[in-house]
């Protein structure tokens, strides 16, 4: 029993202990870029019950609206954010009552090289954010998308493979624990079969062609998602 | 006699076409503008869309998200000009749209293209439009002005003078089509030393996020949304 204490303790102490070891961890988000897009948000008129695509470039390059006529649809995506850019503006989101959330994010923490820890503790809080404050509201884990590091310039995207399978393995675990639908578009969509986005659906390496929103949208939809 | 004047004749000719083609570059369909059209293609059409054509100045709006209405197209490509605004009318045209909003012309003004040929496809556009989509009501949103301080020098060759010129030429054009103009260019976005108001904009050519606001907010308060 006292062992057990003493364990206890030194796991709640070890916490910020790992933390404070960890100097590179860069939890910024908050650019110029983000700022322009949260200004914007903030003006848009307001909506309840809408479908809310959440998420990084990827979210943010896809005319949504345009692939889903007749739904009231709402893209908040923002280029070059991270789990914690989007801890940051969830509360604003989740104030419109959103009657489905999708959500793709996790490629530009991995990009930064943070551990996958710390995206891991961020996806939790996102979840639980959202069971308590807006618990009607349907939420949808996407998982993060392969890369193609054939195509990819940017160096600190290559070699992210292990990650990436990593981090979709736990968001699998975290929305089954959740009793969240978790799709699986790396698998089903975009993986060529070896891990590696397909070439044909991507422009750079990472970021989409136009025709692979289609596929994307068609998928949610086959799936009754949408 | 016959030689002397048929020489001439093939050196006039040619020194006129040599005029005609050198300077003038009609291109339009480079391979961002081949992408979004192919994507505008699978794009599935609606019932009384209200569309916005153009530019990146259109591209780059959230037409969708600030009015709020279903139908809400986007048919901005960065980079286009007027040629590649009428080349890509069948696109638009097939829906038989209820609205459709044309802002285009600053890129021709970019490369150099007279106003006169700019102004020649905006008649095209006008007729095209007349023809085989009448029920759709075309507006011809004014190009707007720069701030010349601060343009970059990749934009050298726009200037106030020639946007007020084309805009003079796009009205005359709306005005012997019936269609409305739309003069964002003076009452929304010109401040009084005839420049883009500085704080609308980025660069001197783009418009901040809330400049869409203000843009809406004038096509609402005179009912053409």
């Amino acid at each position: 029993m006292n062992k057990f204490l003493c364990t206890g303790l030194l796991i709640m102490v070890g916490i910020p202990m790992v933390f404070s070891q960890e100097k590179t961890i860069d939890s910024s988000y908050n650019n110029t870029y983000y700022q322009g897009r949260m200004e914007v948000f903030n003006s848009l008129p307001k909506t309840k019950d809408a479908i809310v695509f959440v998420g990084n470039s990827i979210t943010e390059r896809a005319q949504w609206n345009e692939l889903l006529p007749g739904e009231l649809i709402i893209n908040r995506g923002i280029g070059g954010d991270n789990t914690f850019g989007l801890l940051a503006r969830l509360e604003d989101i989740l104030s419109q009552r959103p009657g489905k959330l999708f959500l793709m994010i996790g490629i530009n923490d991995i990009g930064r090289g943070l551990p996958l820890e710390v995206i891991k503790q961020n996806y939790t809080r996102i979840v639980k954010q959202i069971q308590i404050q807006s618990p009607r509201t349907r939420v949808y884990i996407q998982s993060v998308l392969p890369l193609n590091d054939e195509i990819l310039s940017a160096q600190y995207l290559k070699n992210k493979k292990i990650t990436v399978l990593d981090l979709n393995r736990f968001l699998k675990t975290l929305a089954n624990q959740n009793e969240i639908i978790y799709i699986d578009l790396y698998n089903k969509v975009f993986s060529d079969g070896n891990n590696n986005l397909k070439p044909e659906l991507t422009i750079d390496g990472i970021h989409l062609k136009p025709i692979s929103y289609v596929l994307w949208t068609d998928y949610l939809k086959e799936q009754g998602y949408l | 006699m016959n030689m002397k004047f048929i020489f001439t004749f093939l050196l006039a000719s040619s020194a006129l076409l040599a005029q005609e083609t050198t300077p003038l570059d009609s291109s339009y369909a480079n391979g961002y503008y081949v992408e979004r059209l192919a994507f505008f293609e699978l794009l599935p059409n609606r019932v009384n869309e209200i569309v916005f054509m153009g530019n990146s100045i259109t591209e780059v709006g959230d037409w969708q998200e600030i009015i709020l209405q279903p139908n809400v197209v986007n048919r901005g490509i960065s980079g286009d000009n007027s040629y590649g605004v009428f080349h890509r009318l069948d696109e638009v045209l097939v829906s038989n749209p209820m609205k459709l909003f044309i802002m285009i012309g600053v890129n021709d003004i970019k490369r150099g293209t007279p106003i006169s040929k700019i102004l020649m496809n905006y008649e095209r556009i006008a007729g095209k439009v007349k023809k085989e989509a009448p029920e759709t009501l075309l507006y011809f949103q004014s190009v707007l002005p720069v701030t010349e301080p601060i343009l970059a020098t990749i934009y050298n060759q726009i200037n106030n003078e020639k946007i007020r010129t084309l805009n003079e030429g796009i009205k005359a054009i709306a005005k012997k089509y019936n269609l409305v103009y739309i003069d964002l260019h003076n009452e929304v976005f010109l401040d009084s030393k005839g420049q883009l108001k500085r704080e609308l904009t980025t660069d001197g050519l783009h418009l901040k996020p809330a400049s869409y606001f203000l843009w809406i907010d004038y096509l609402q308060k005179h009912l053409y949304l």
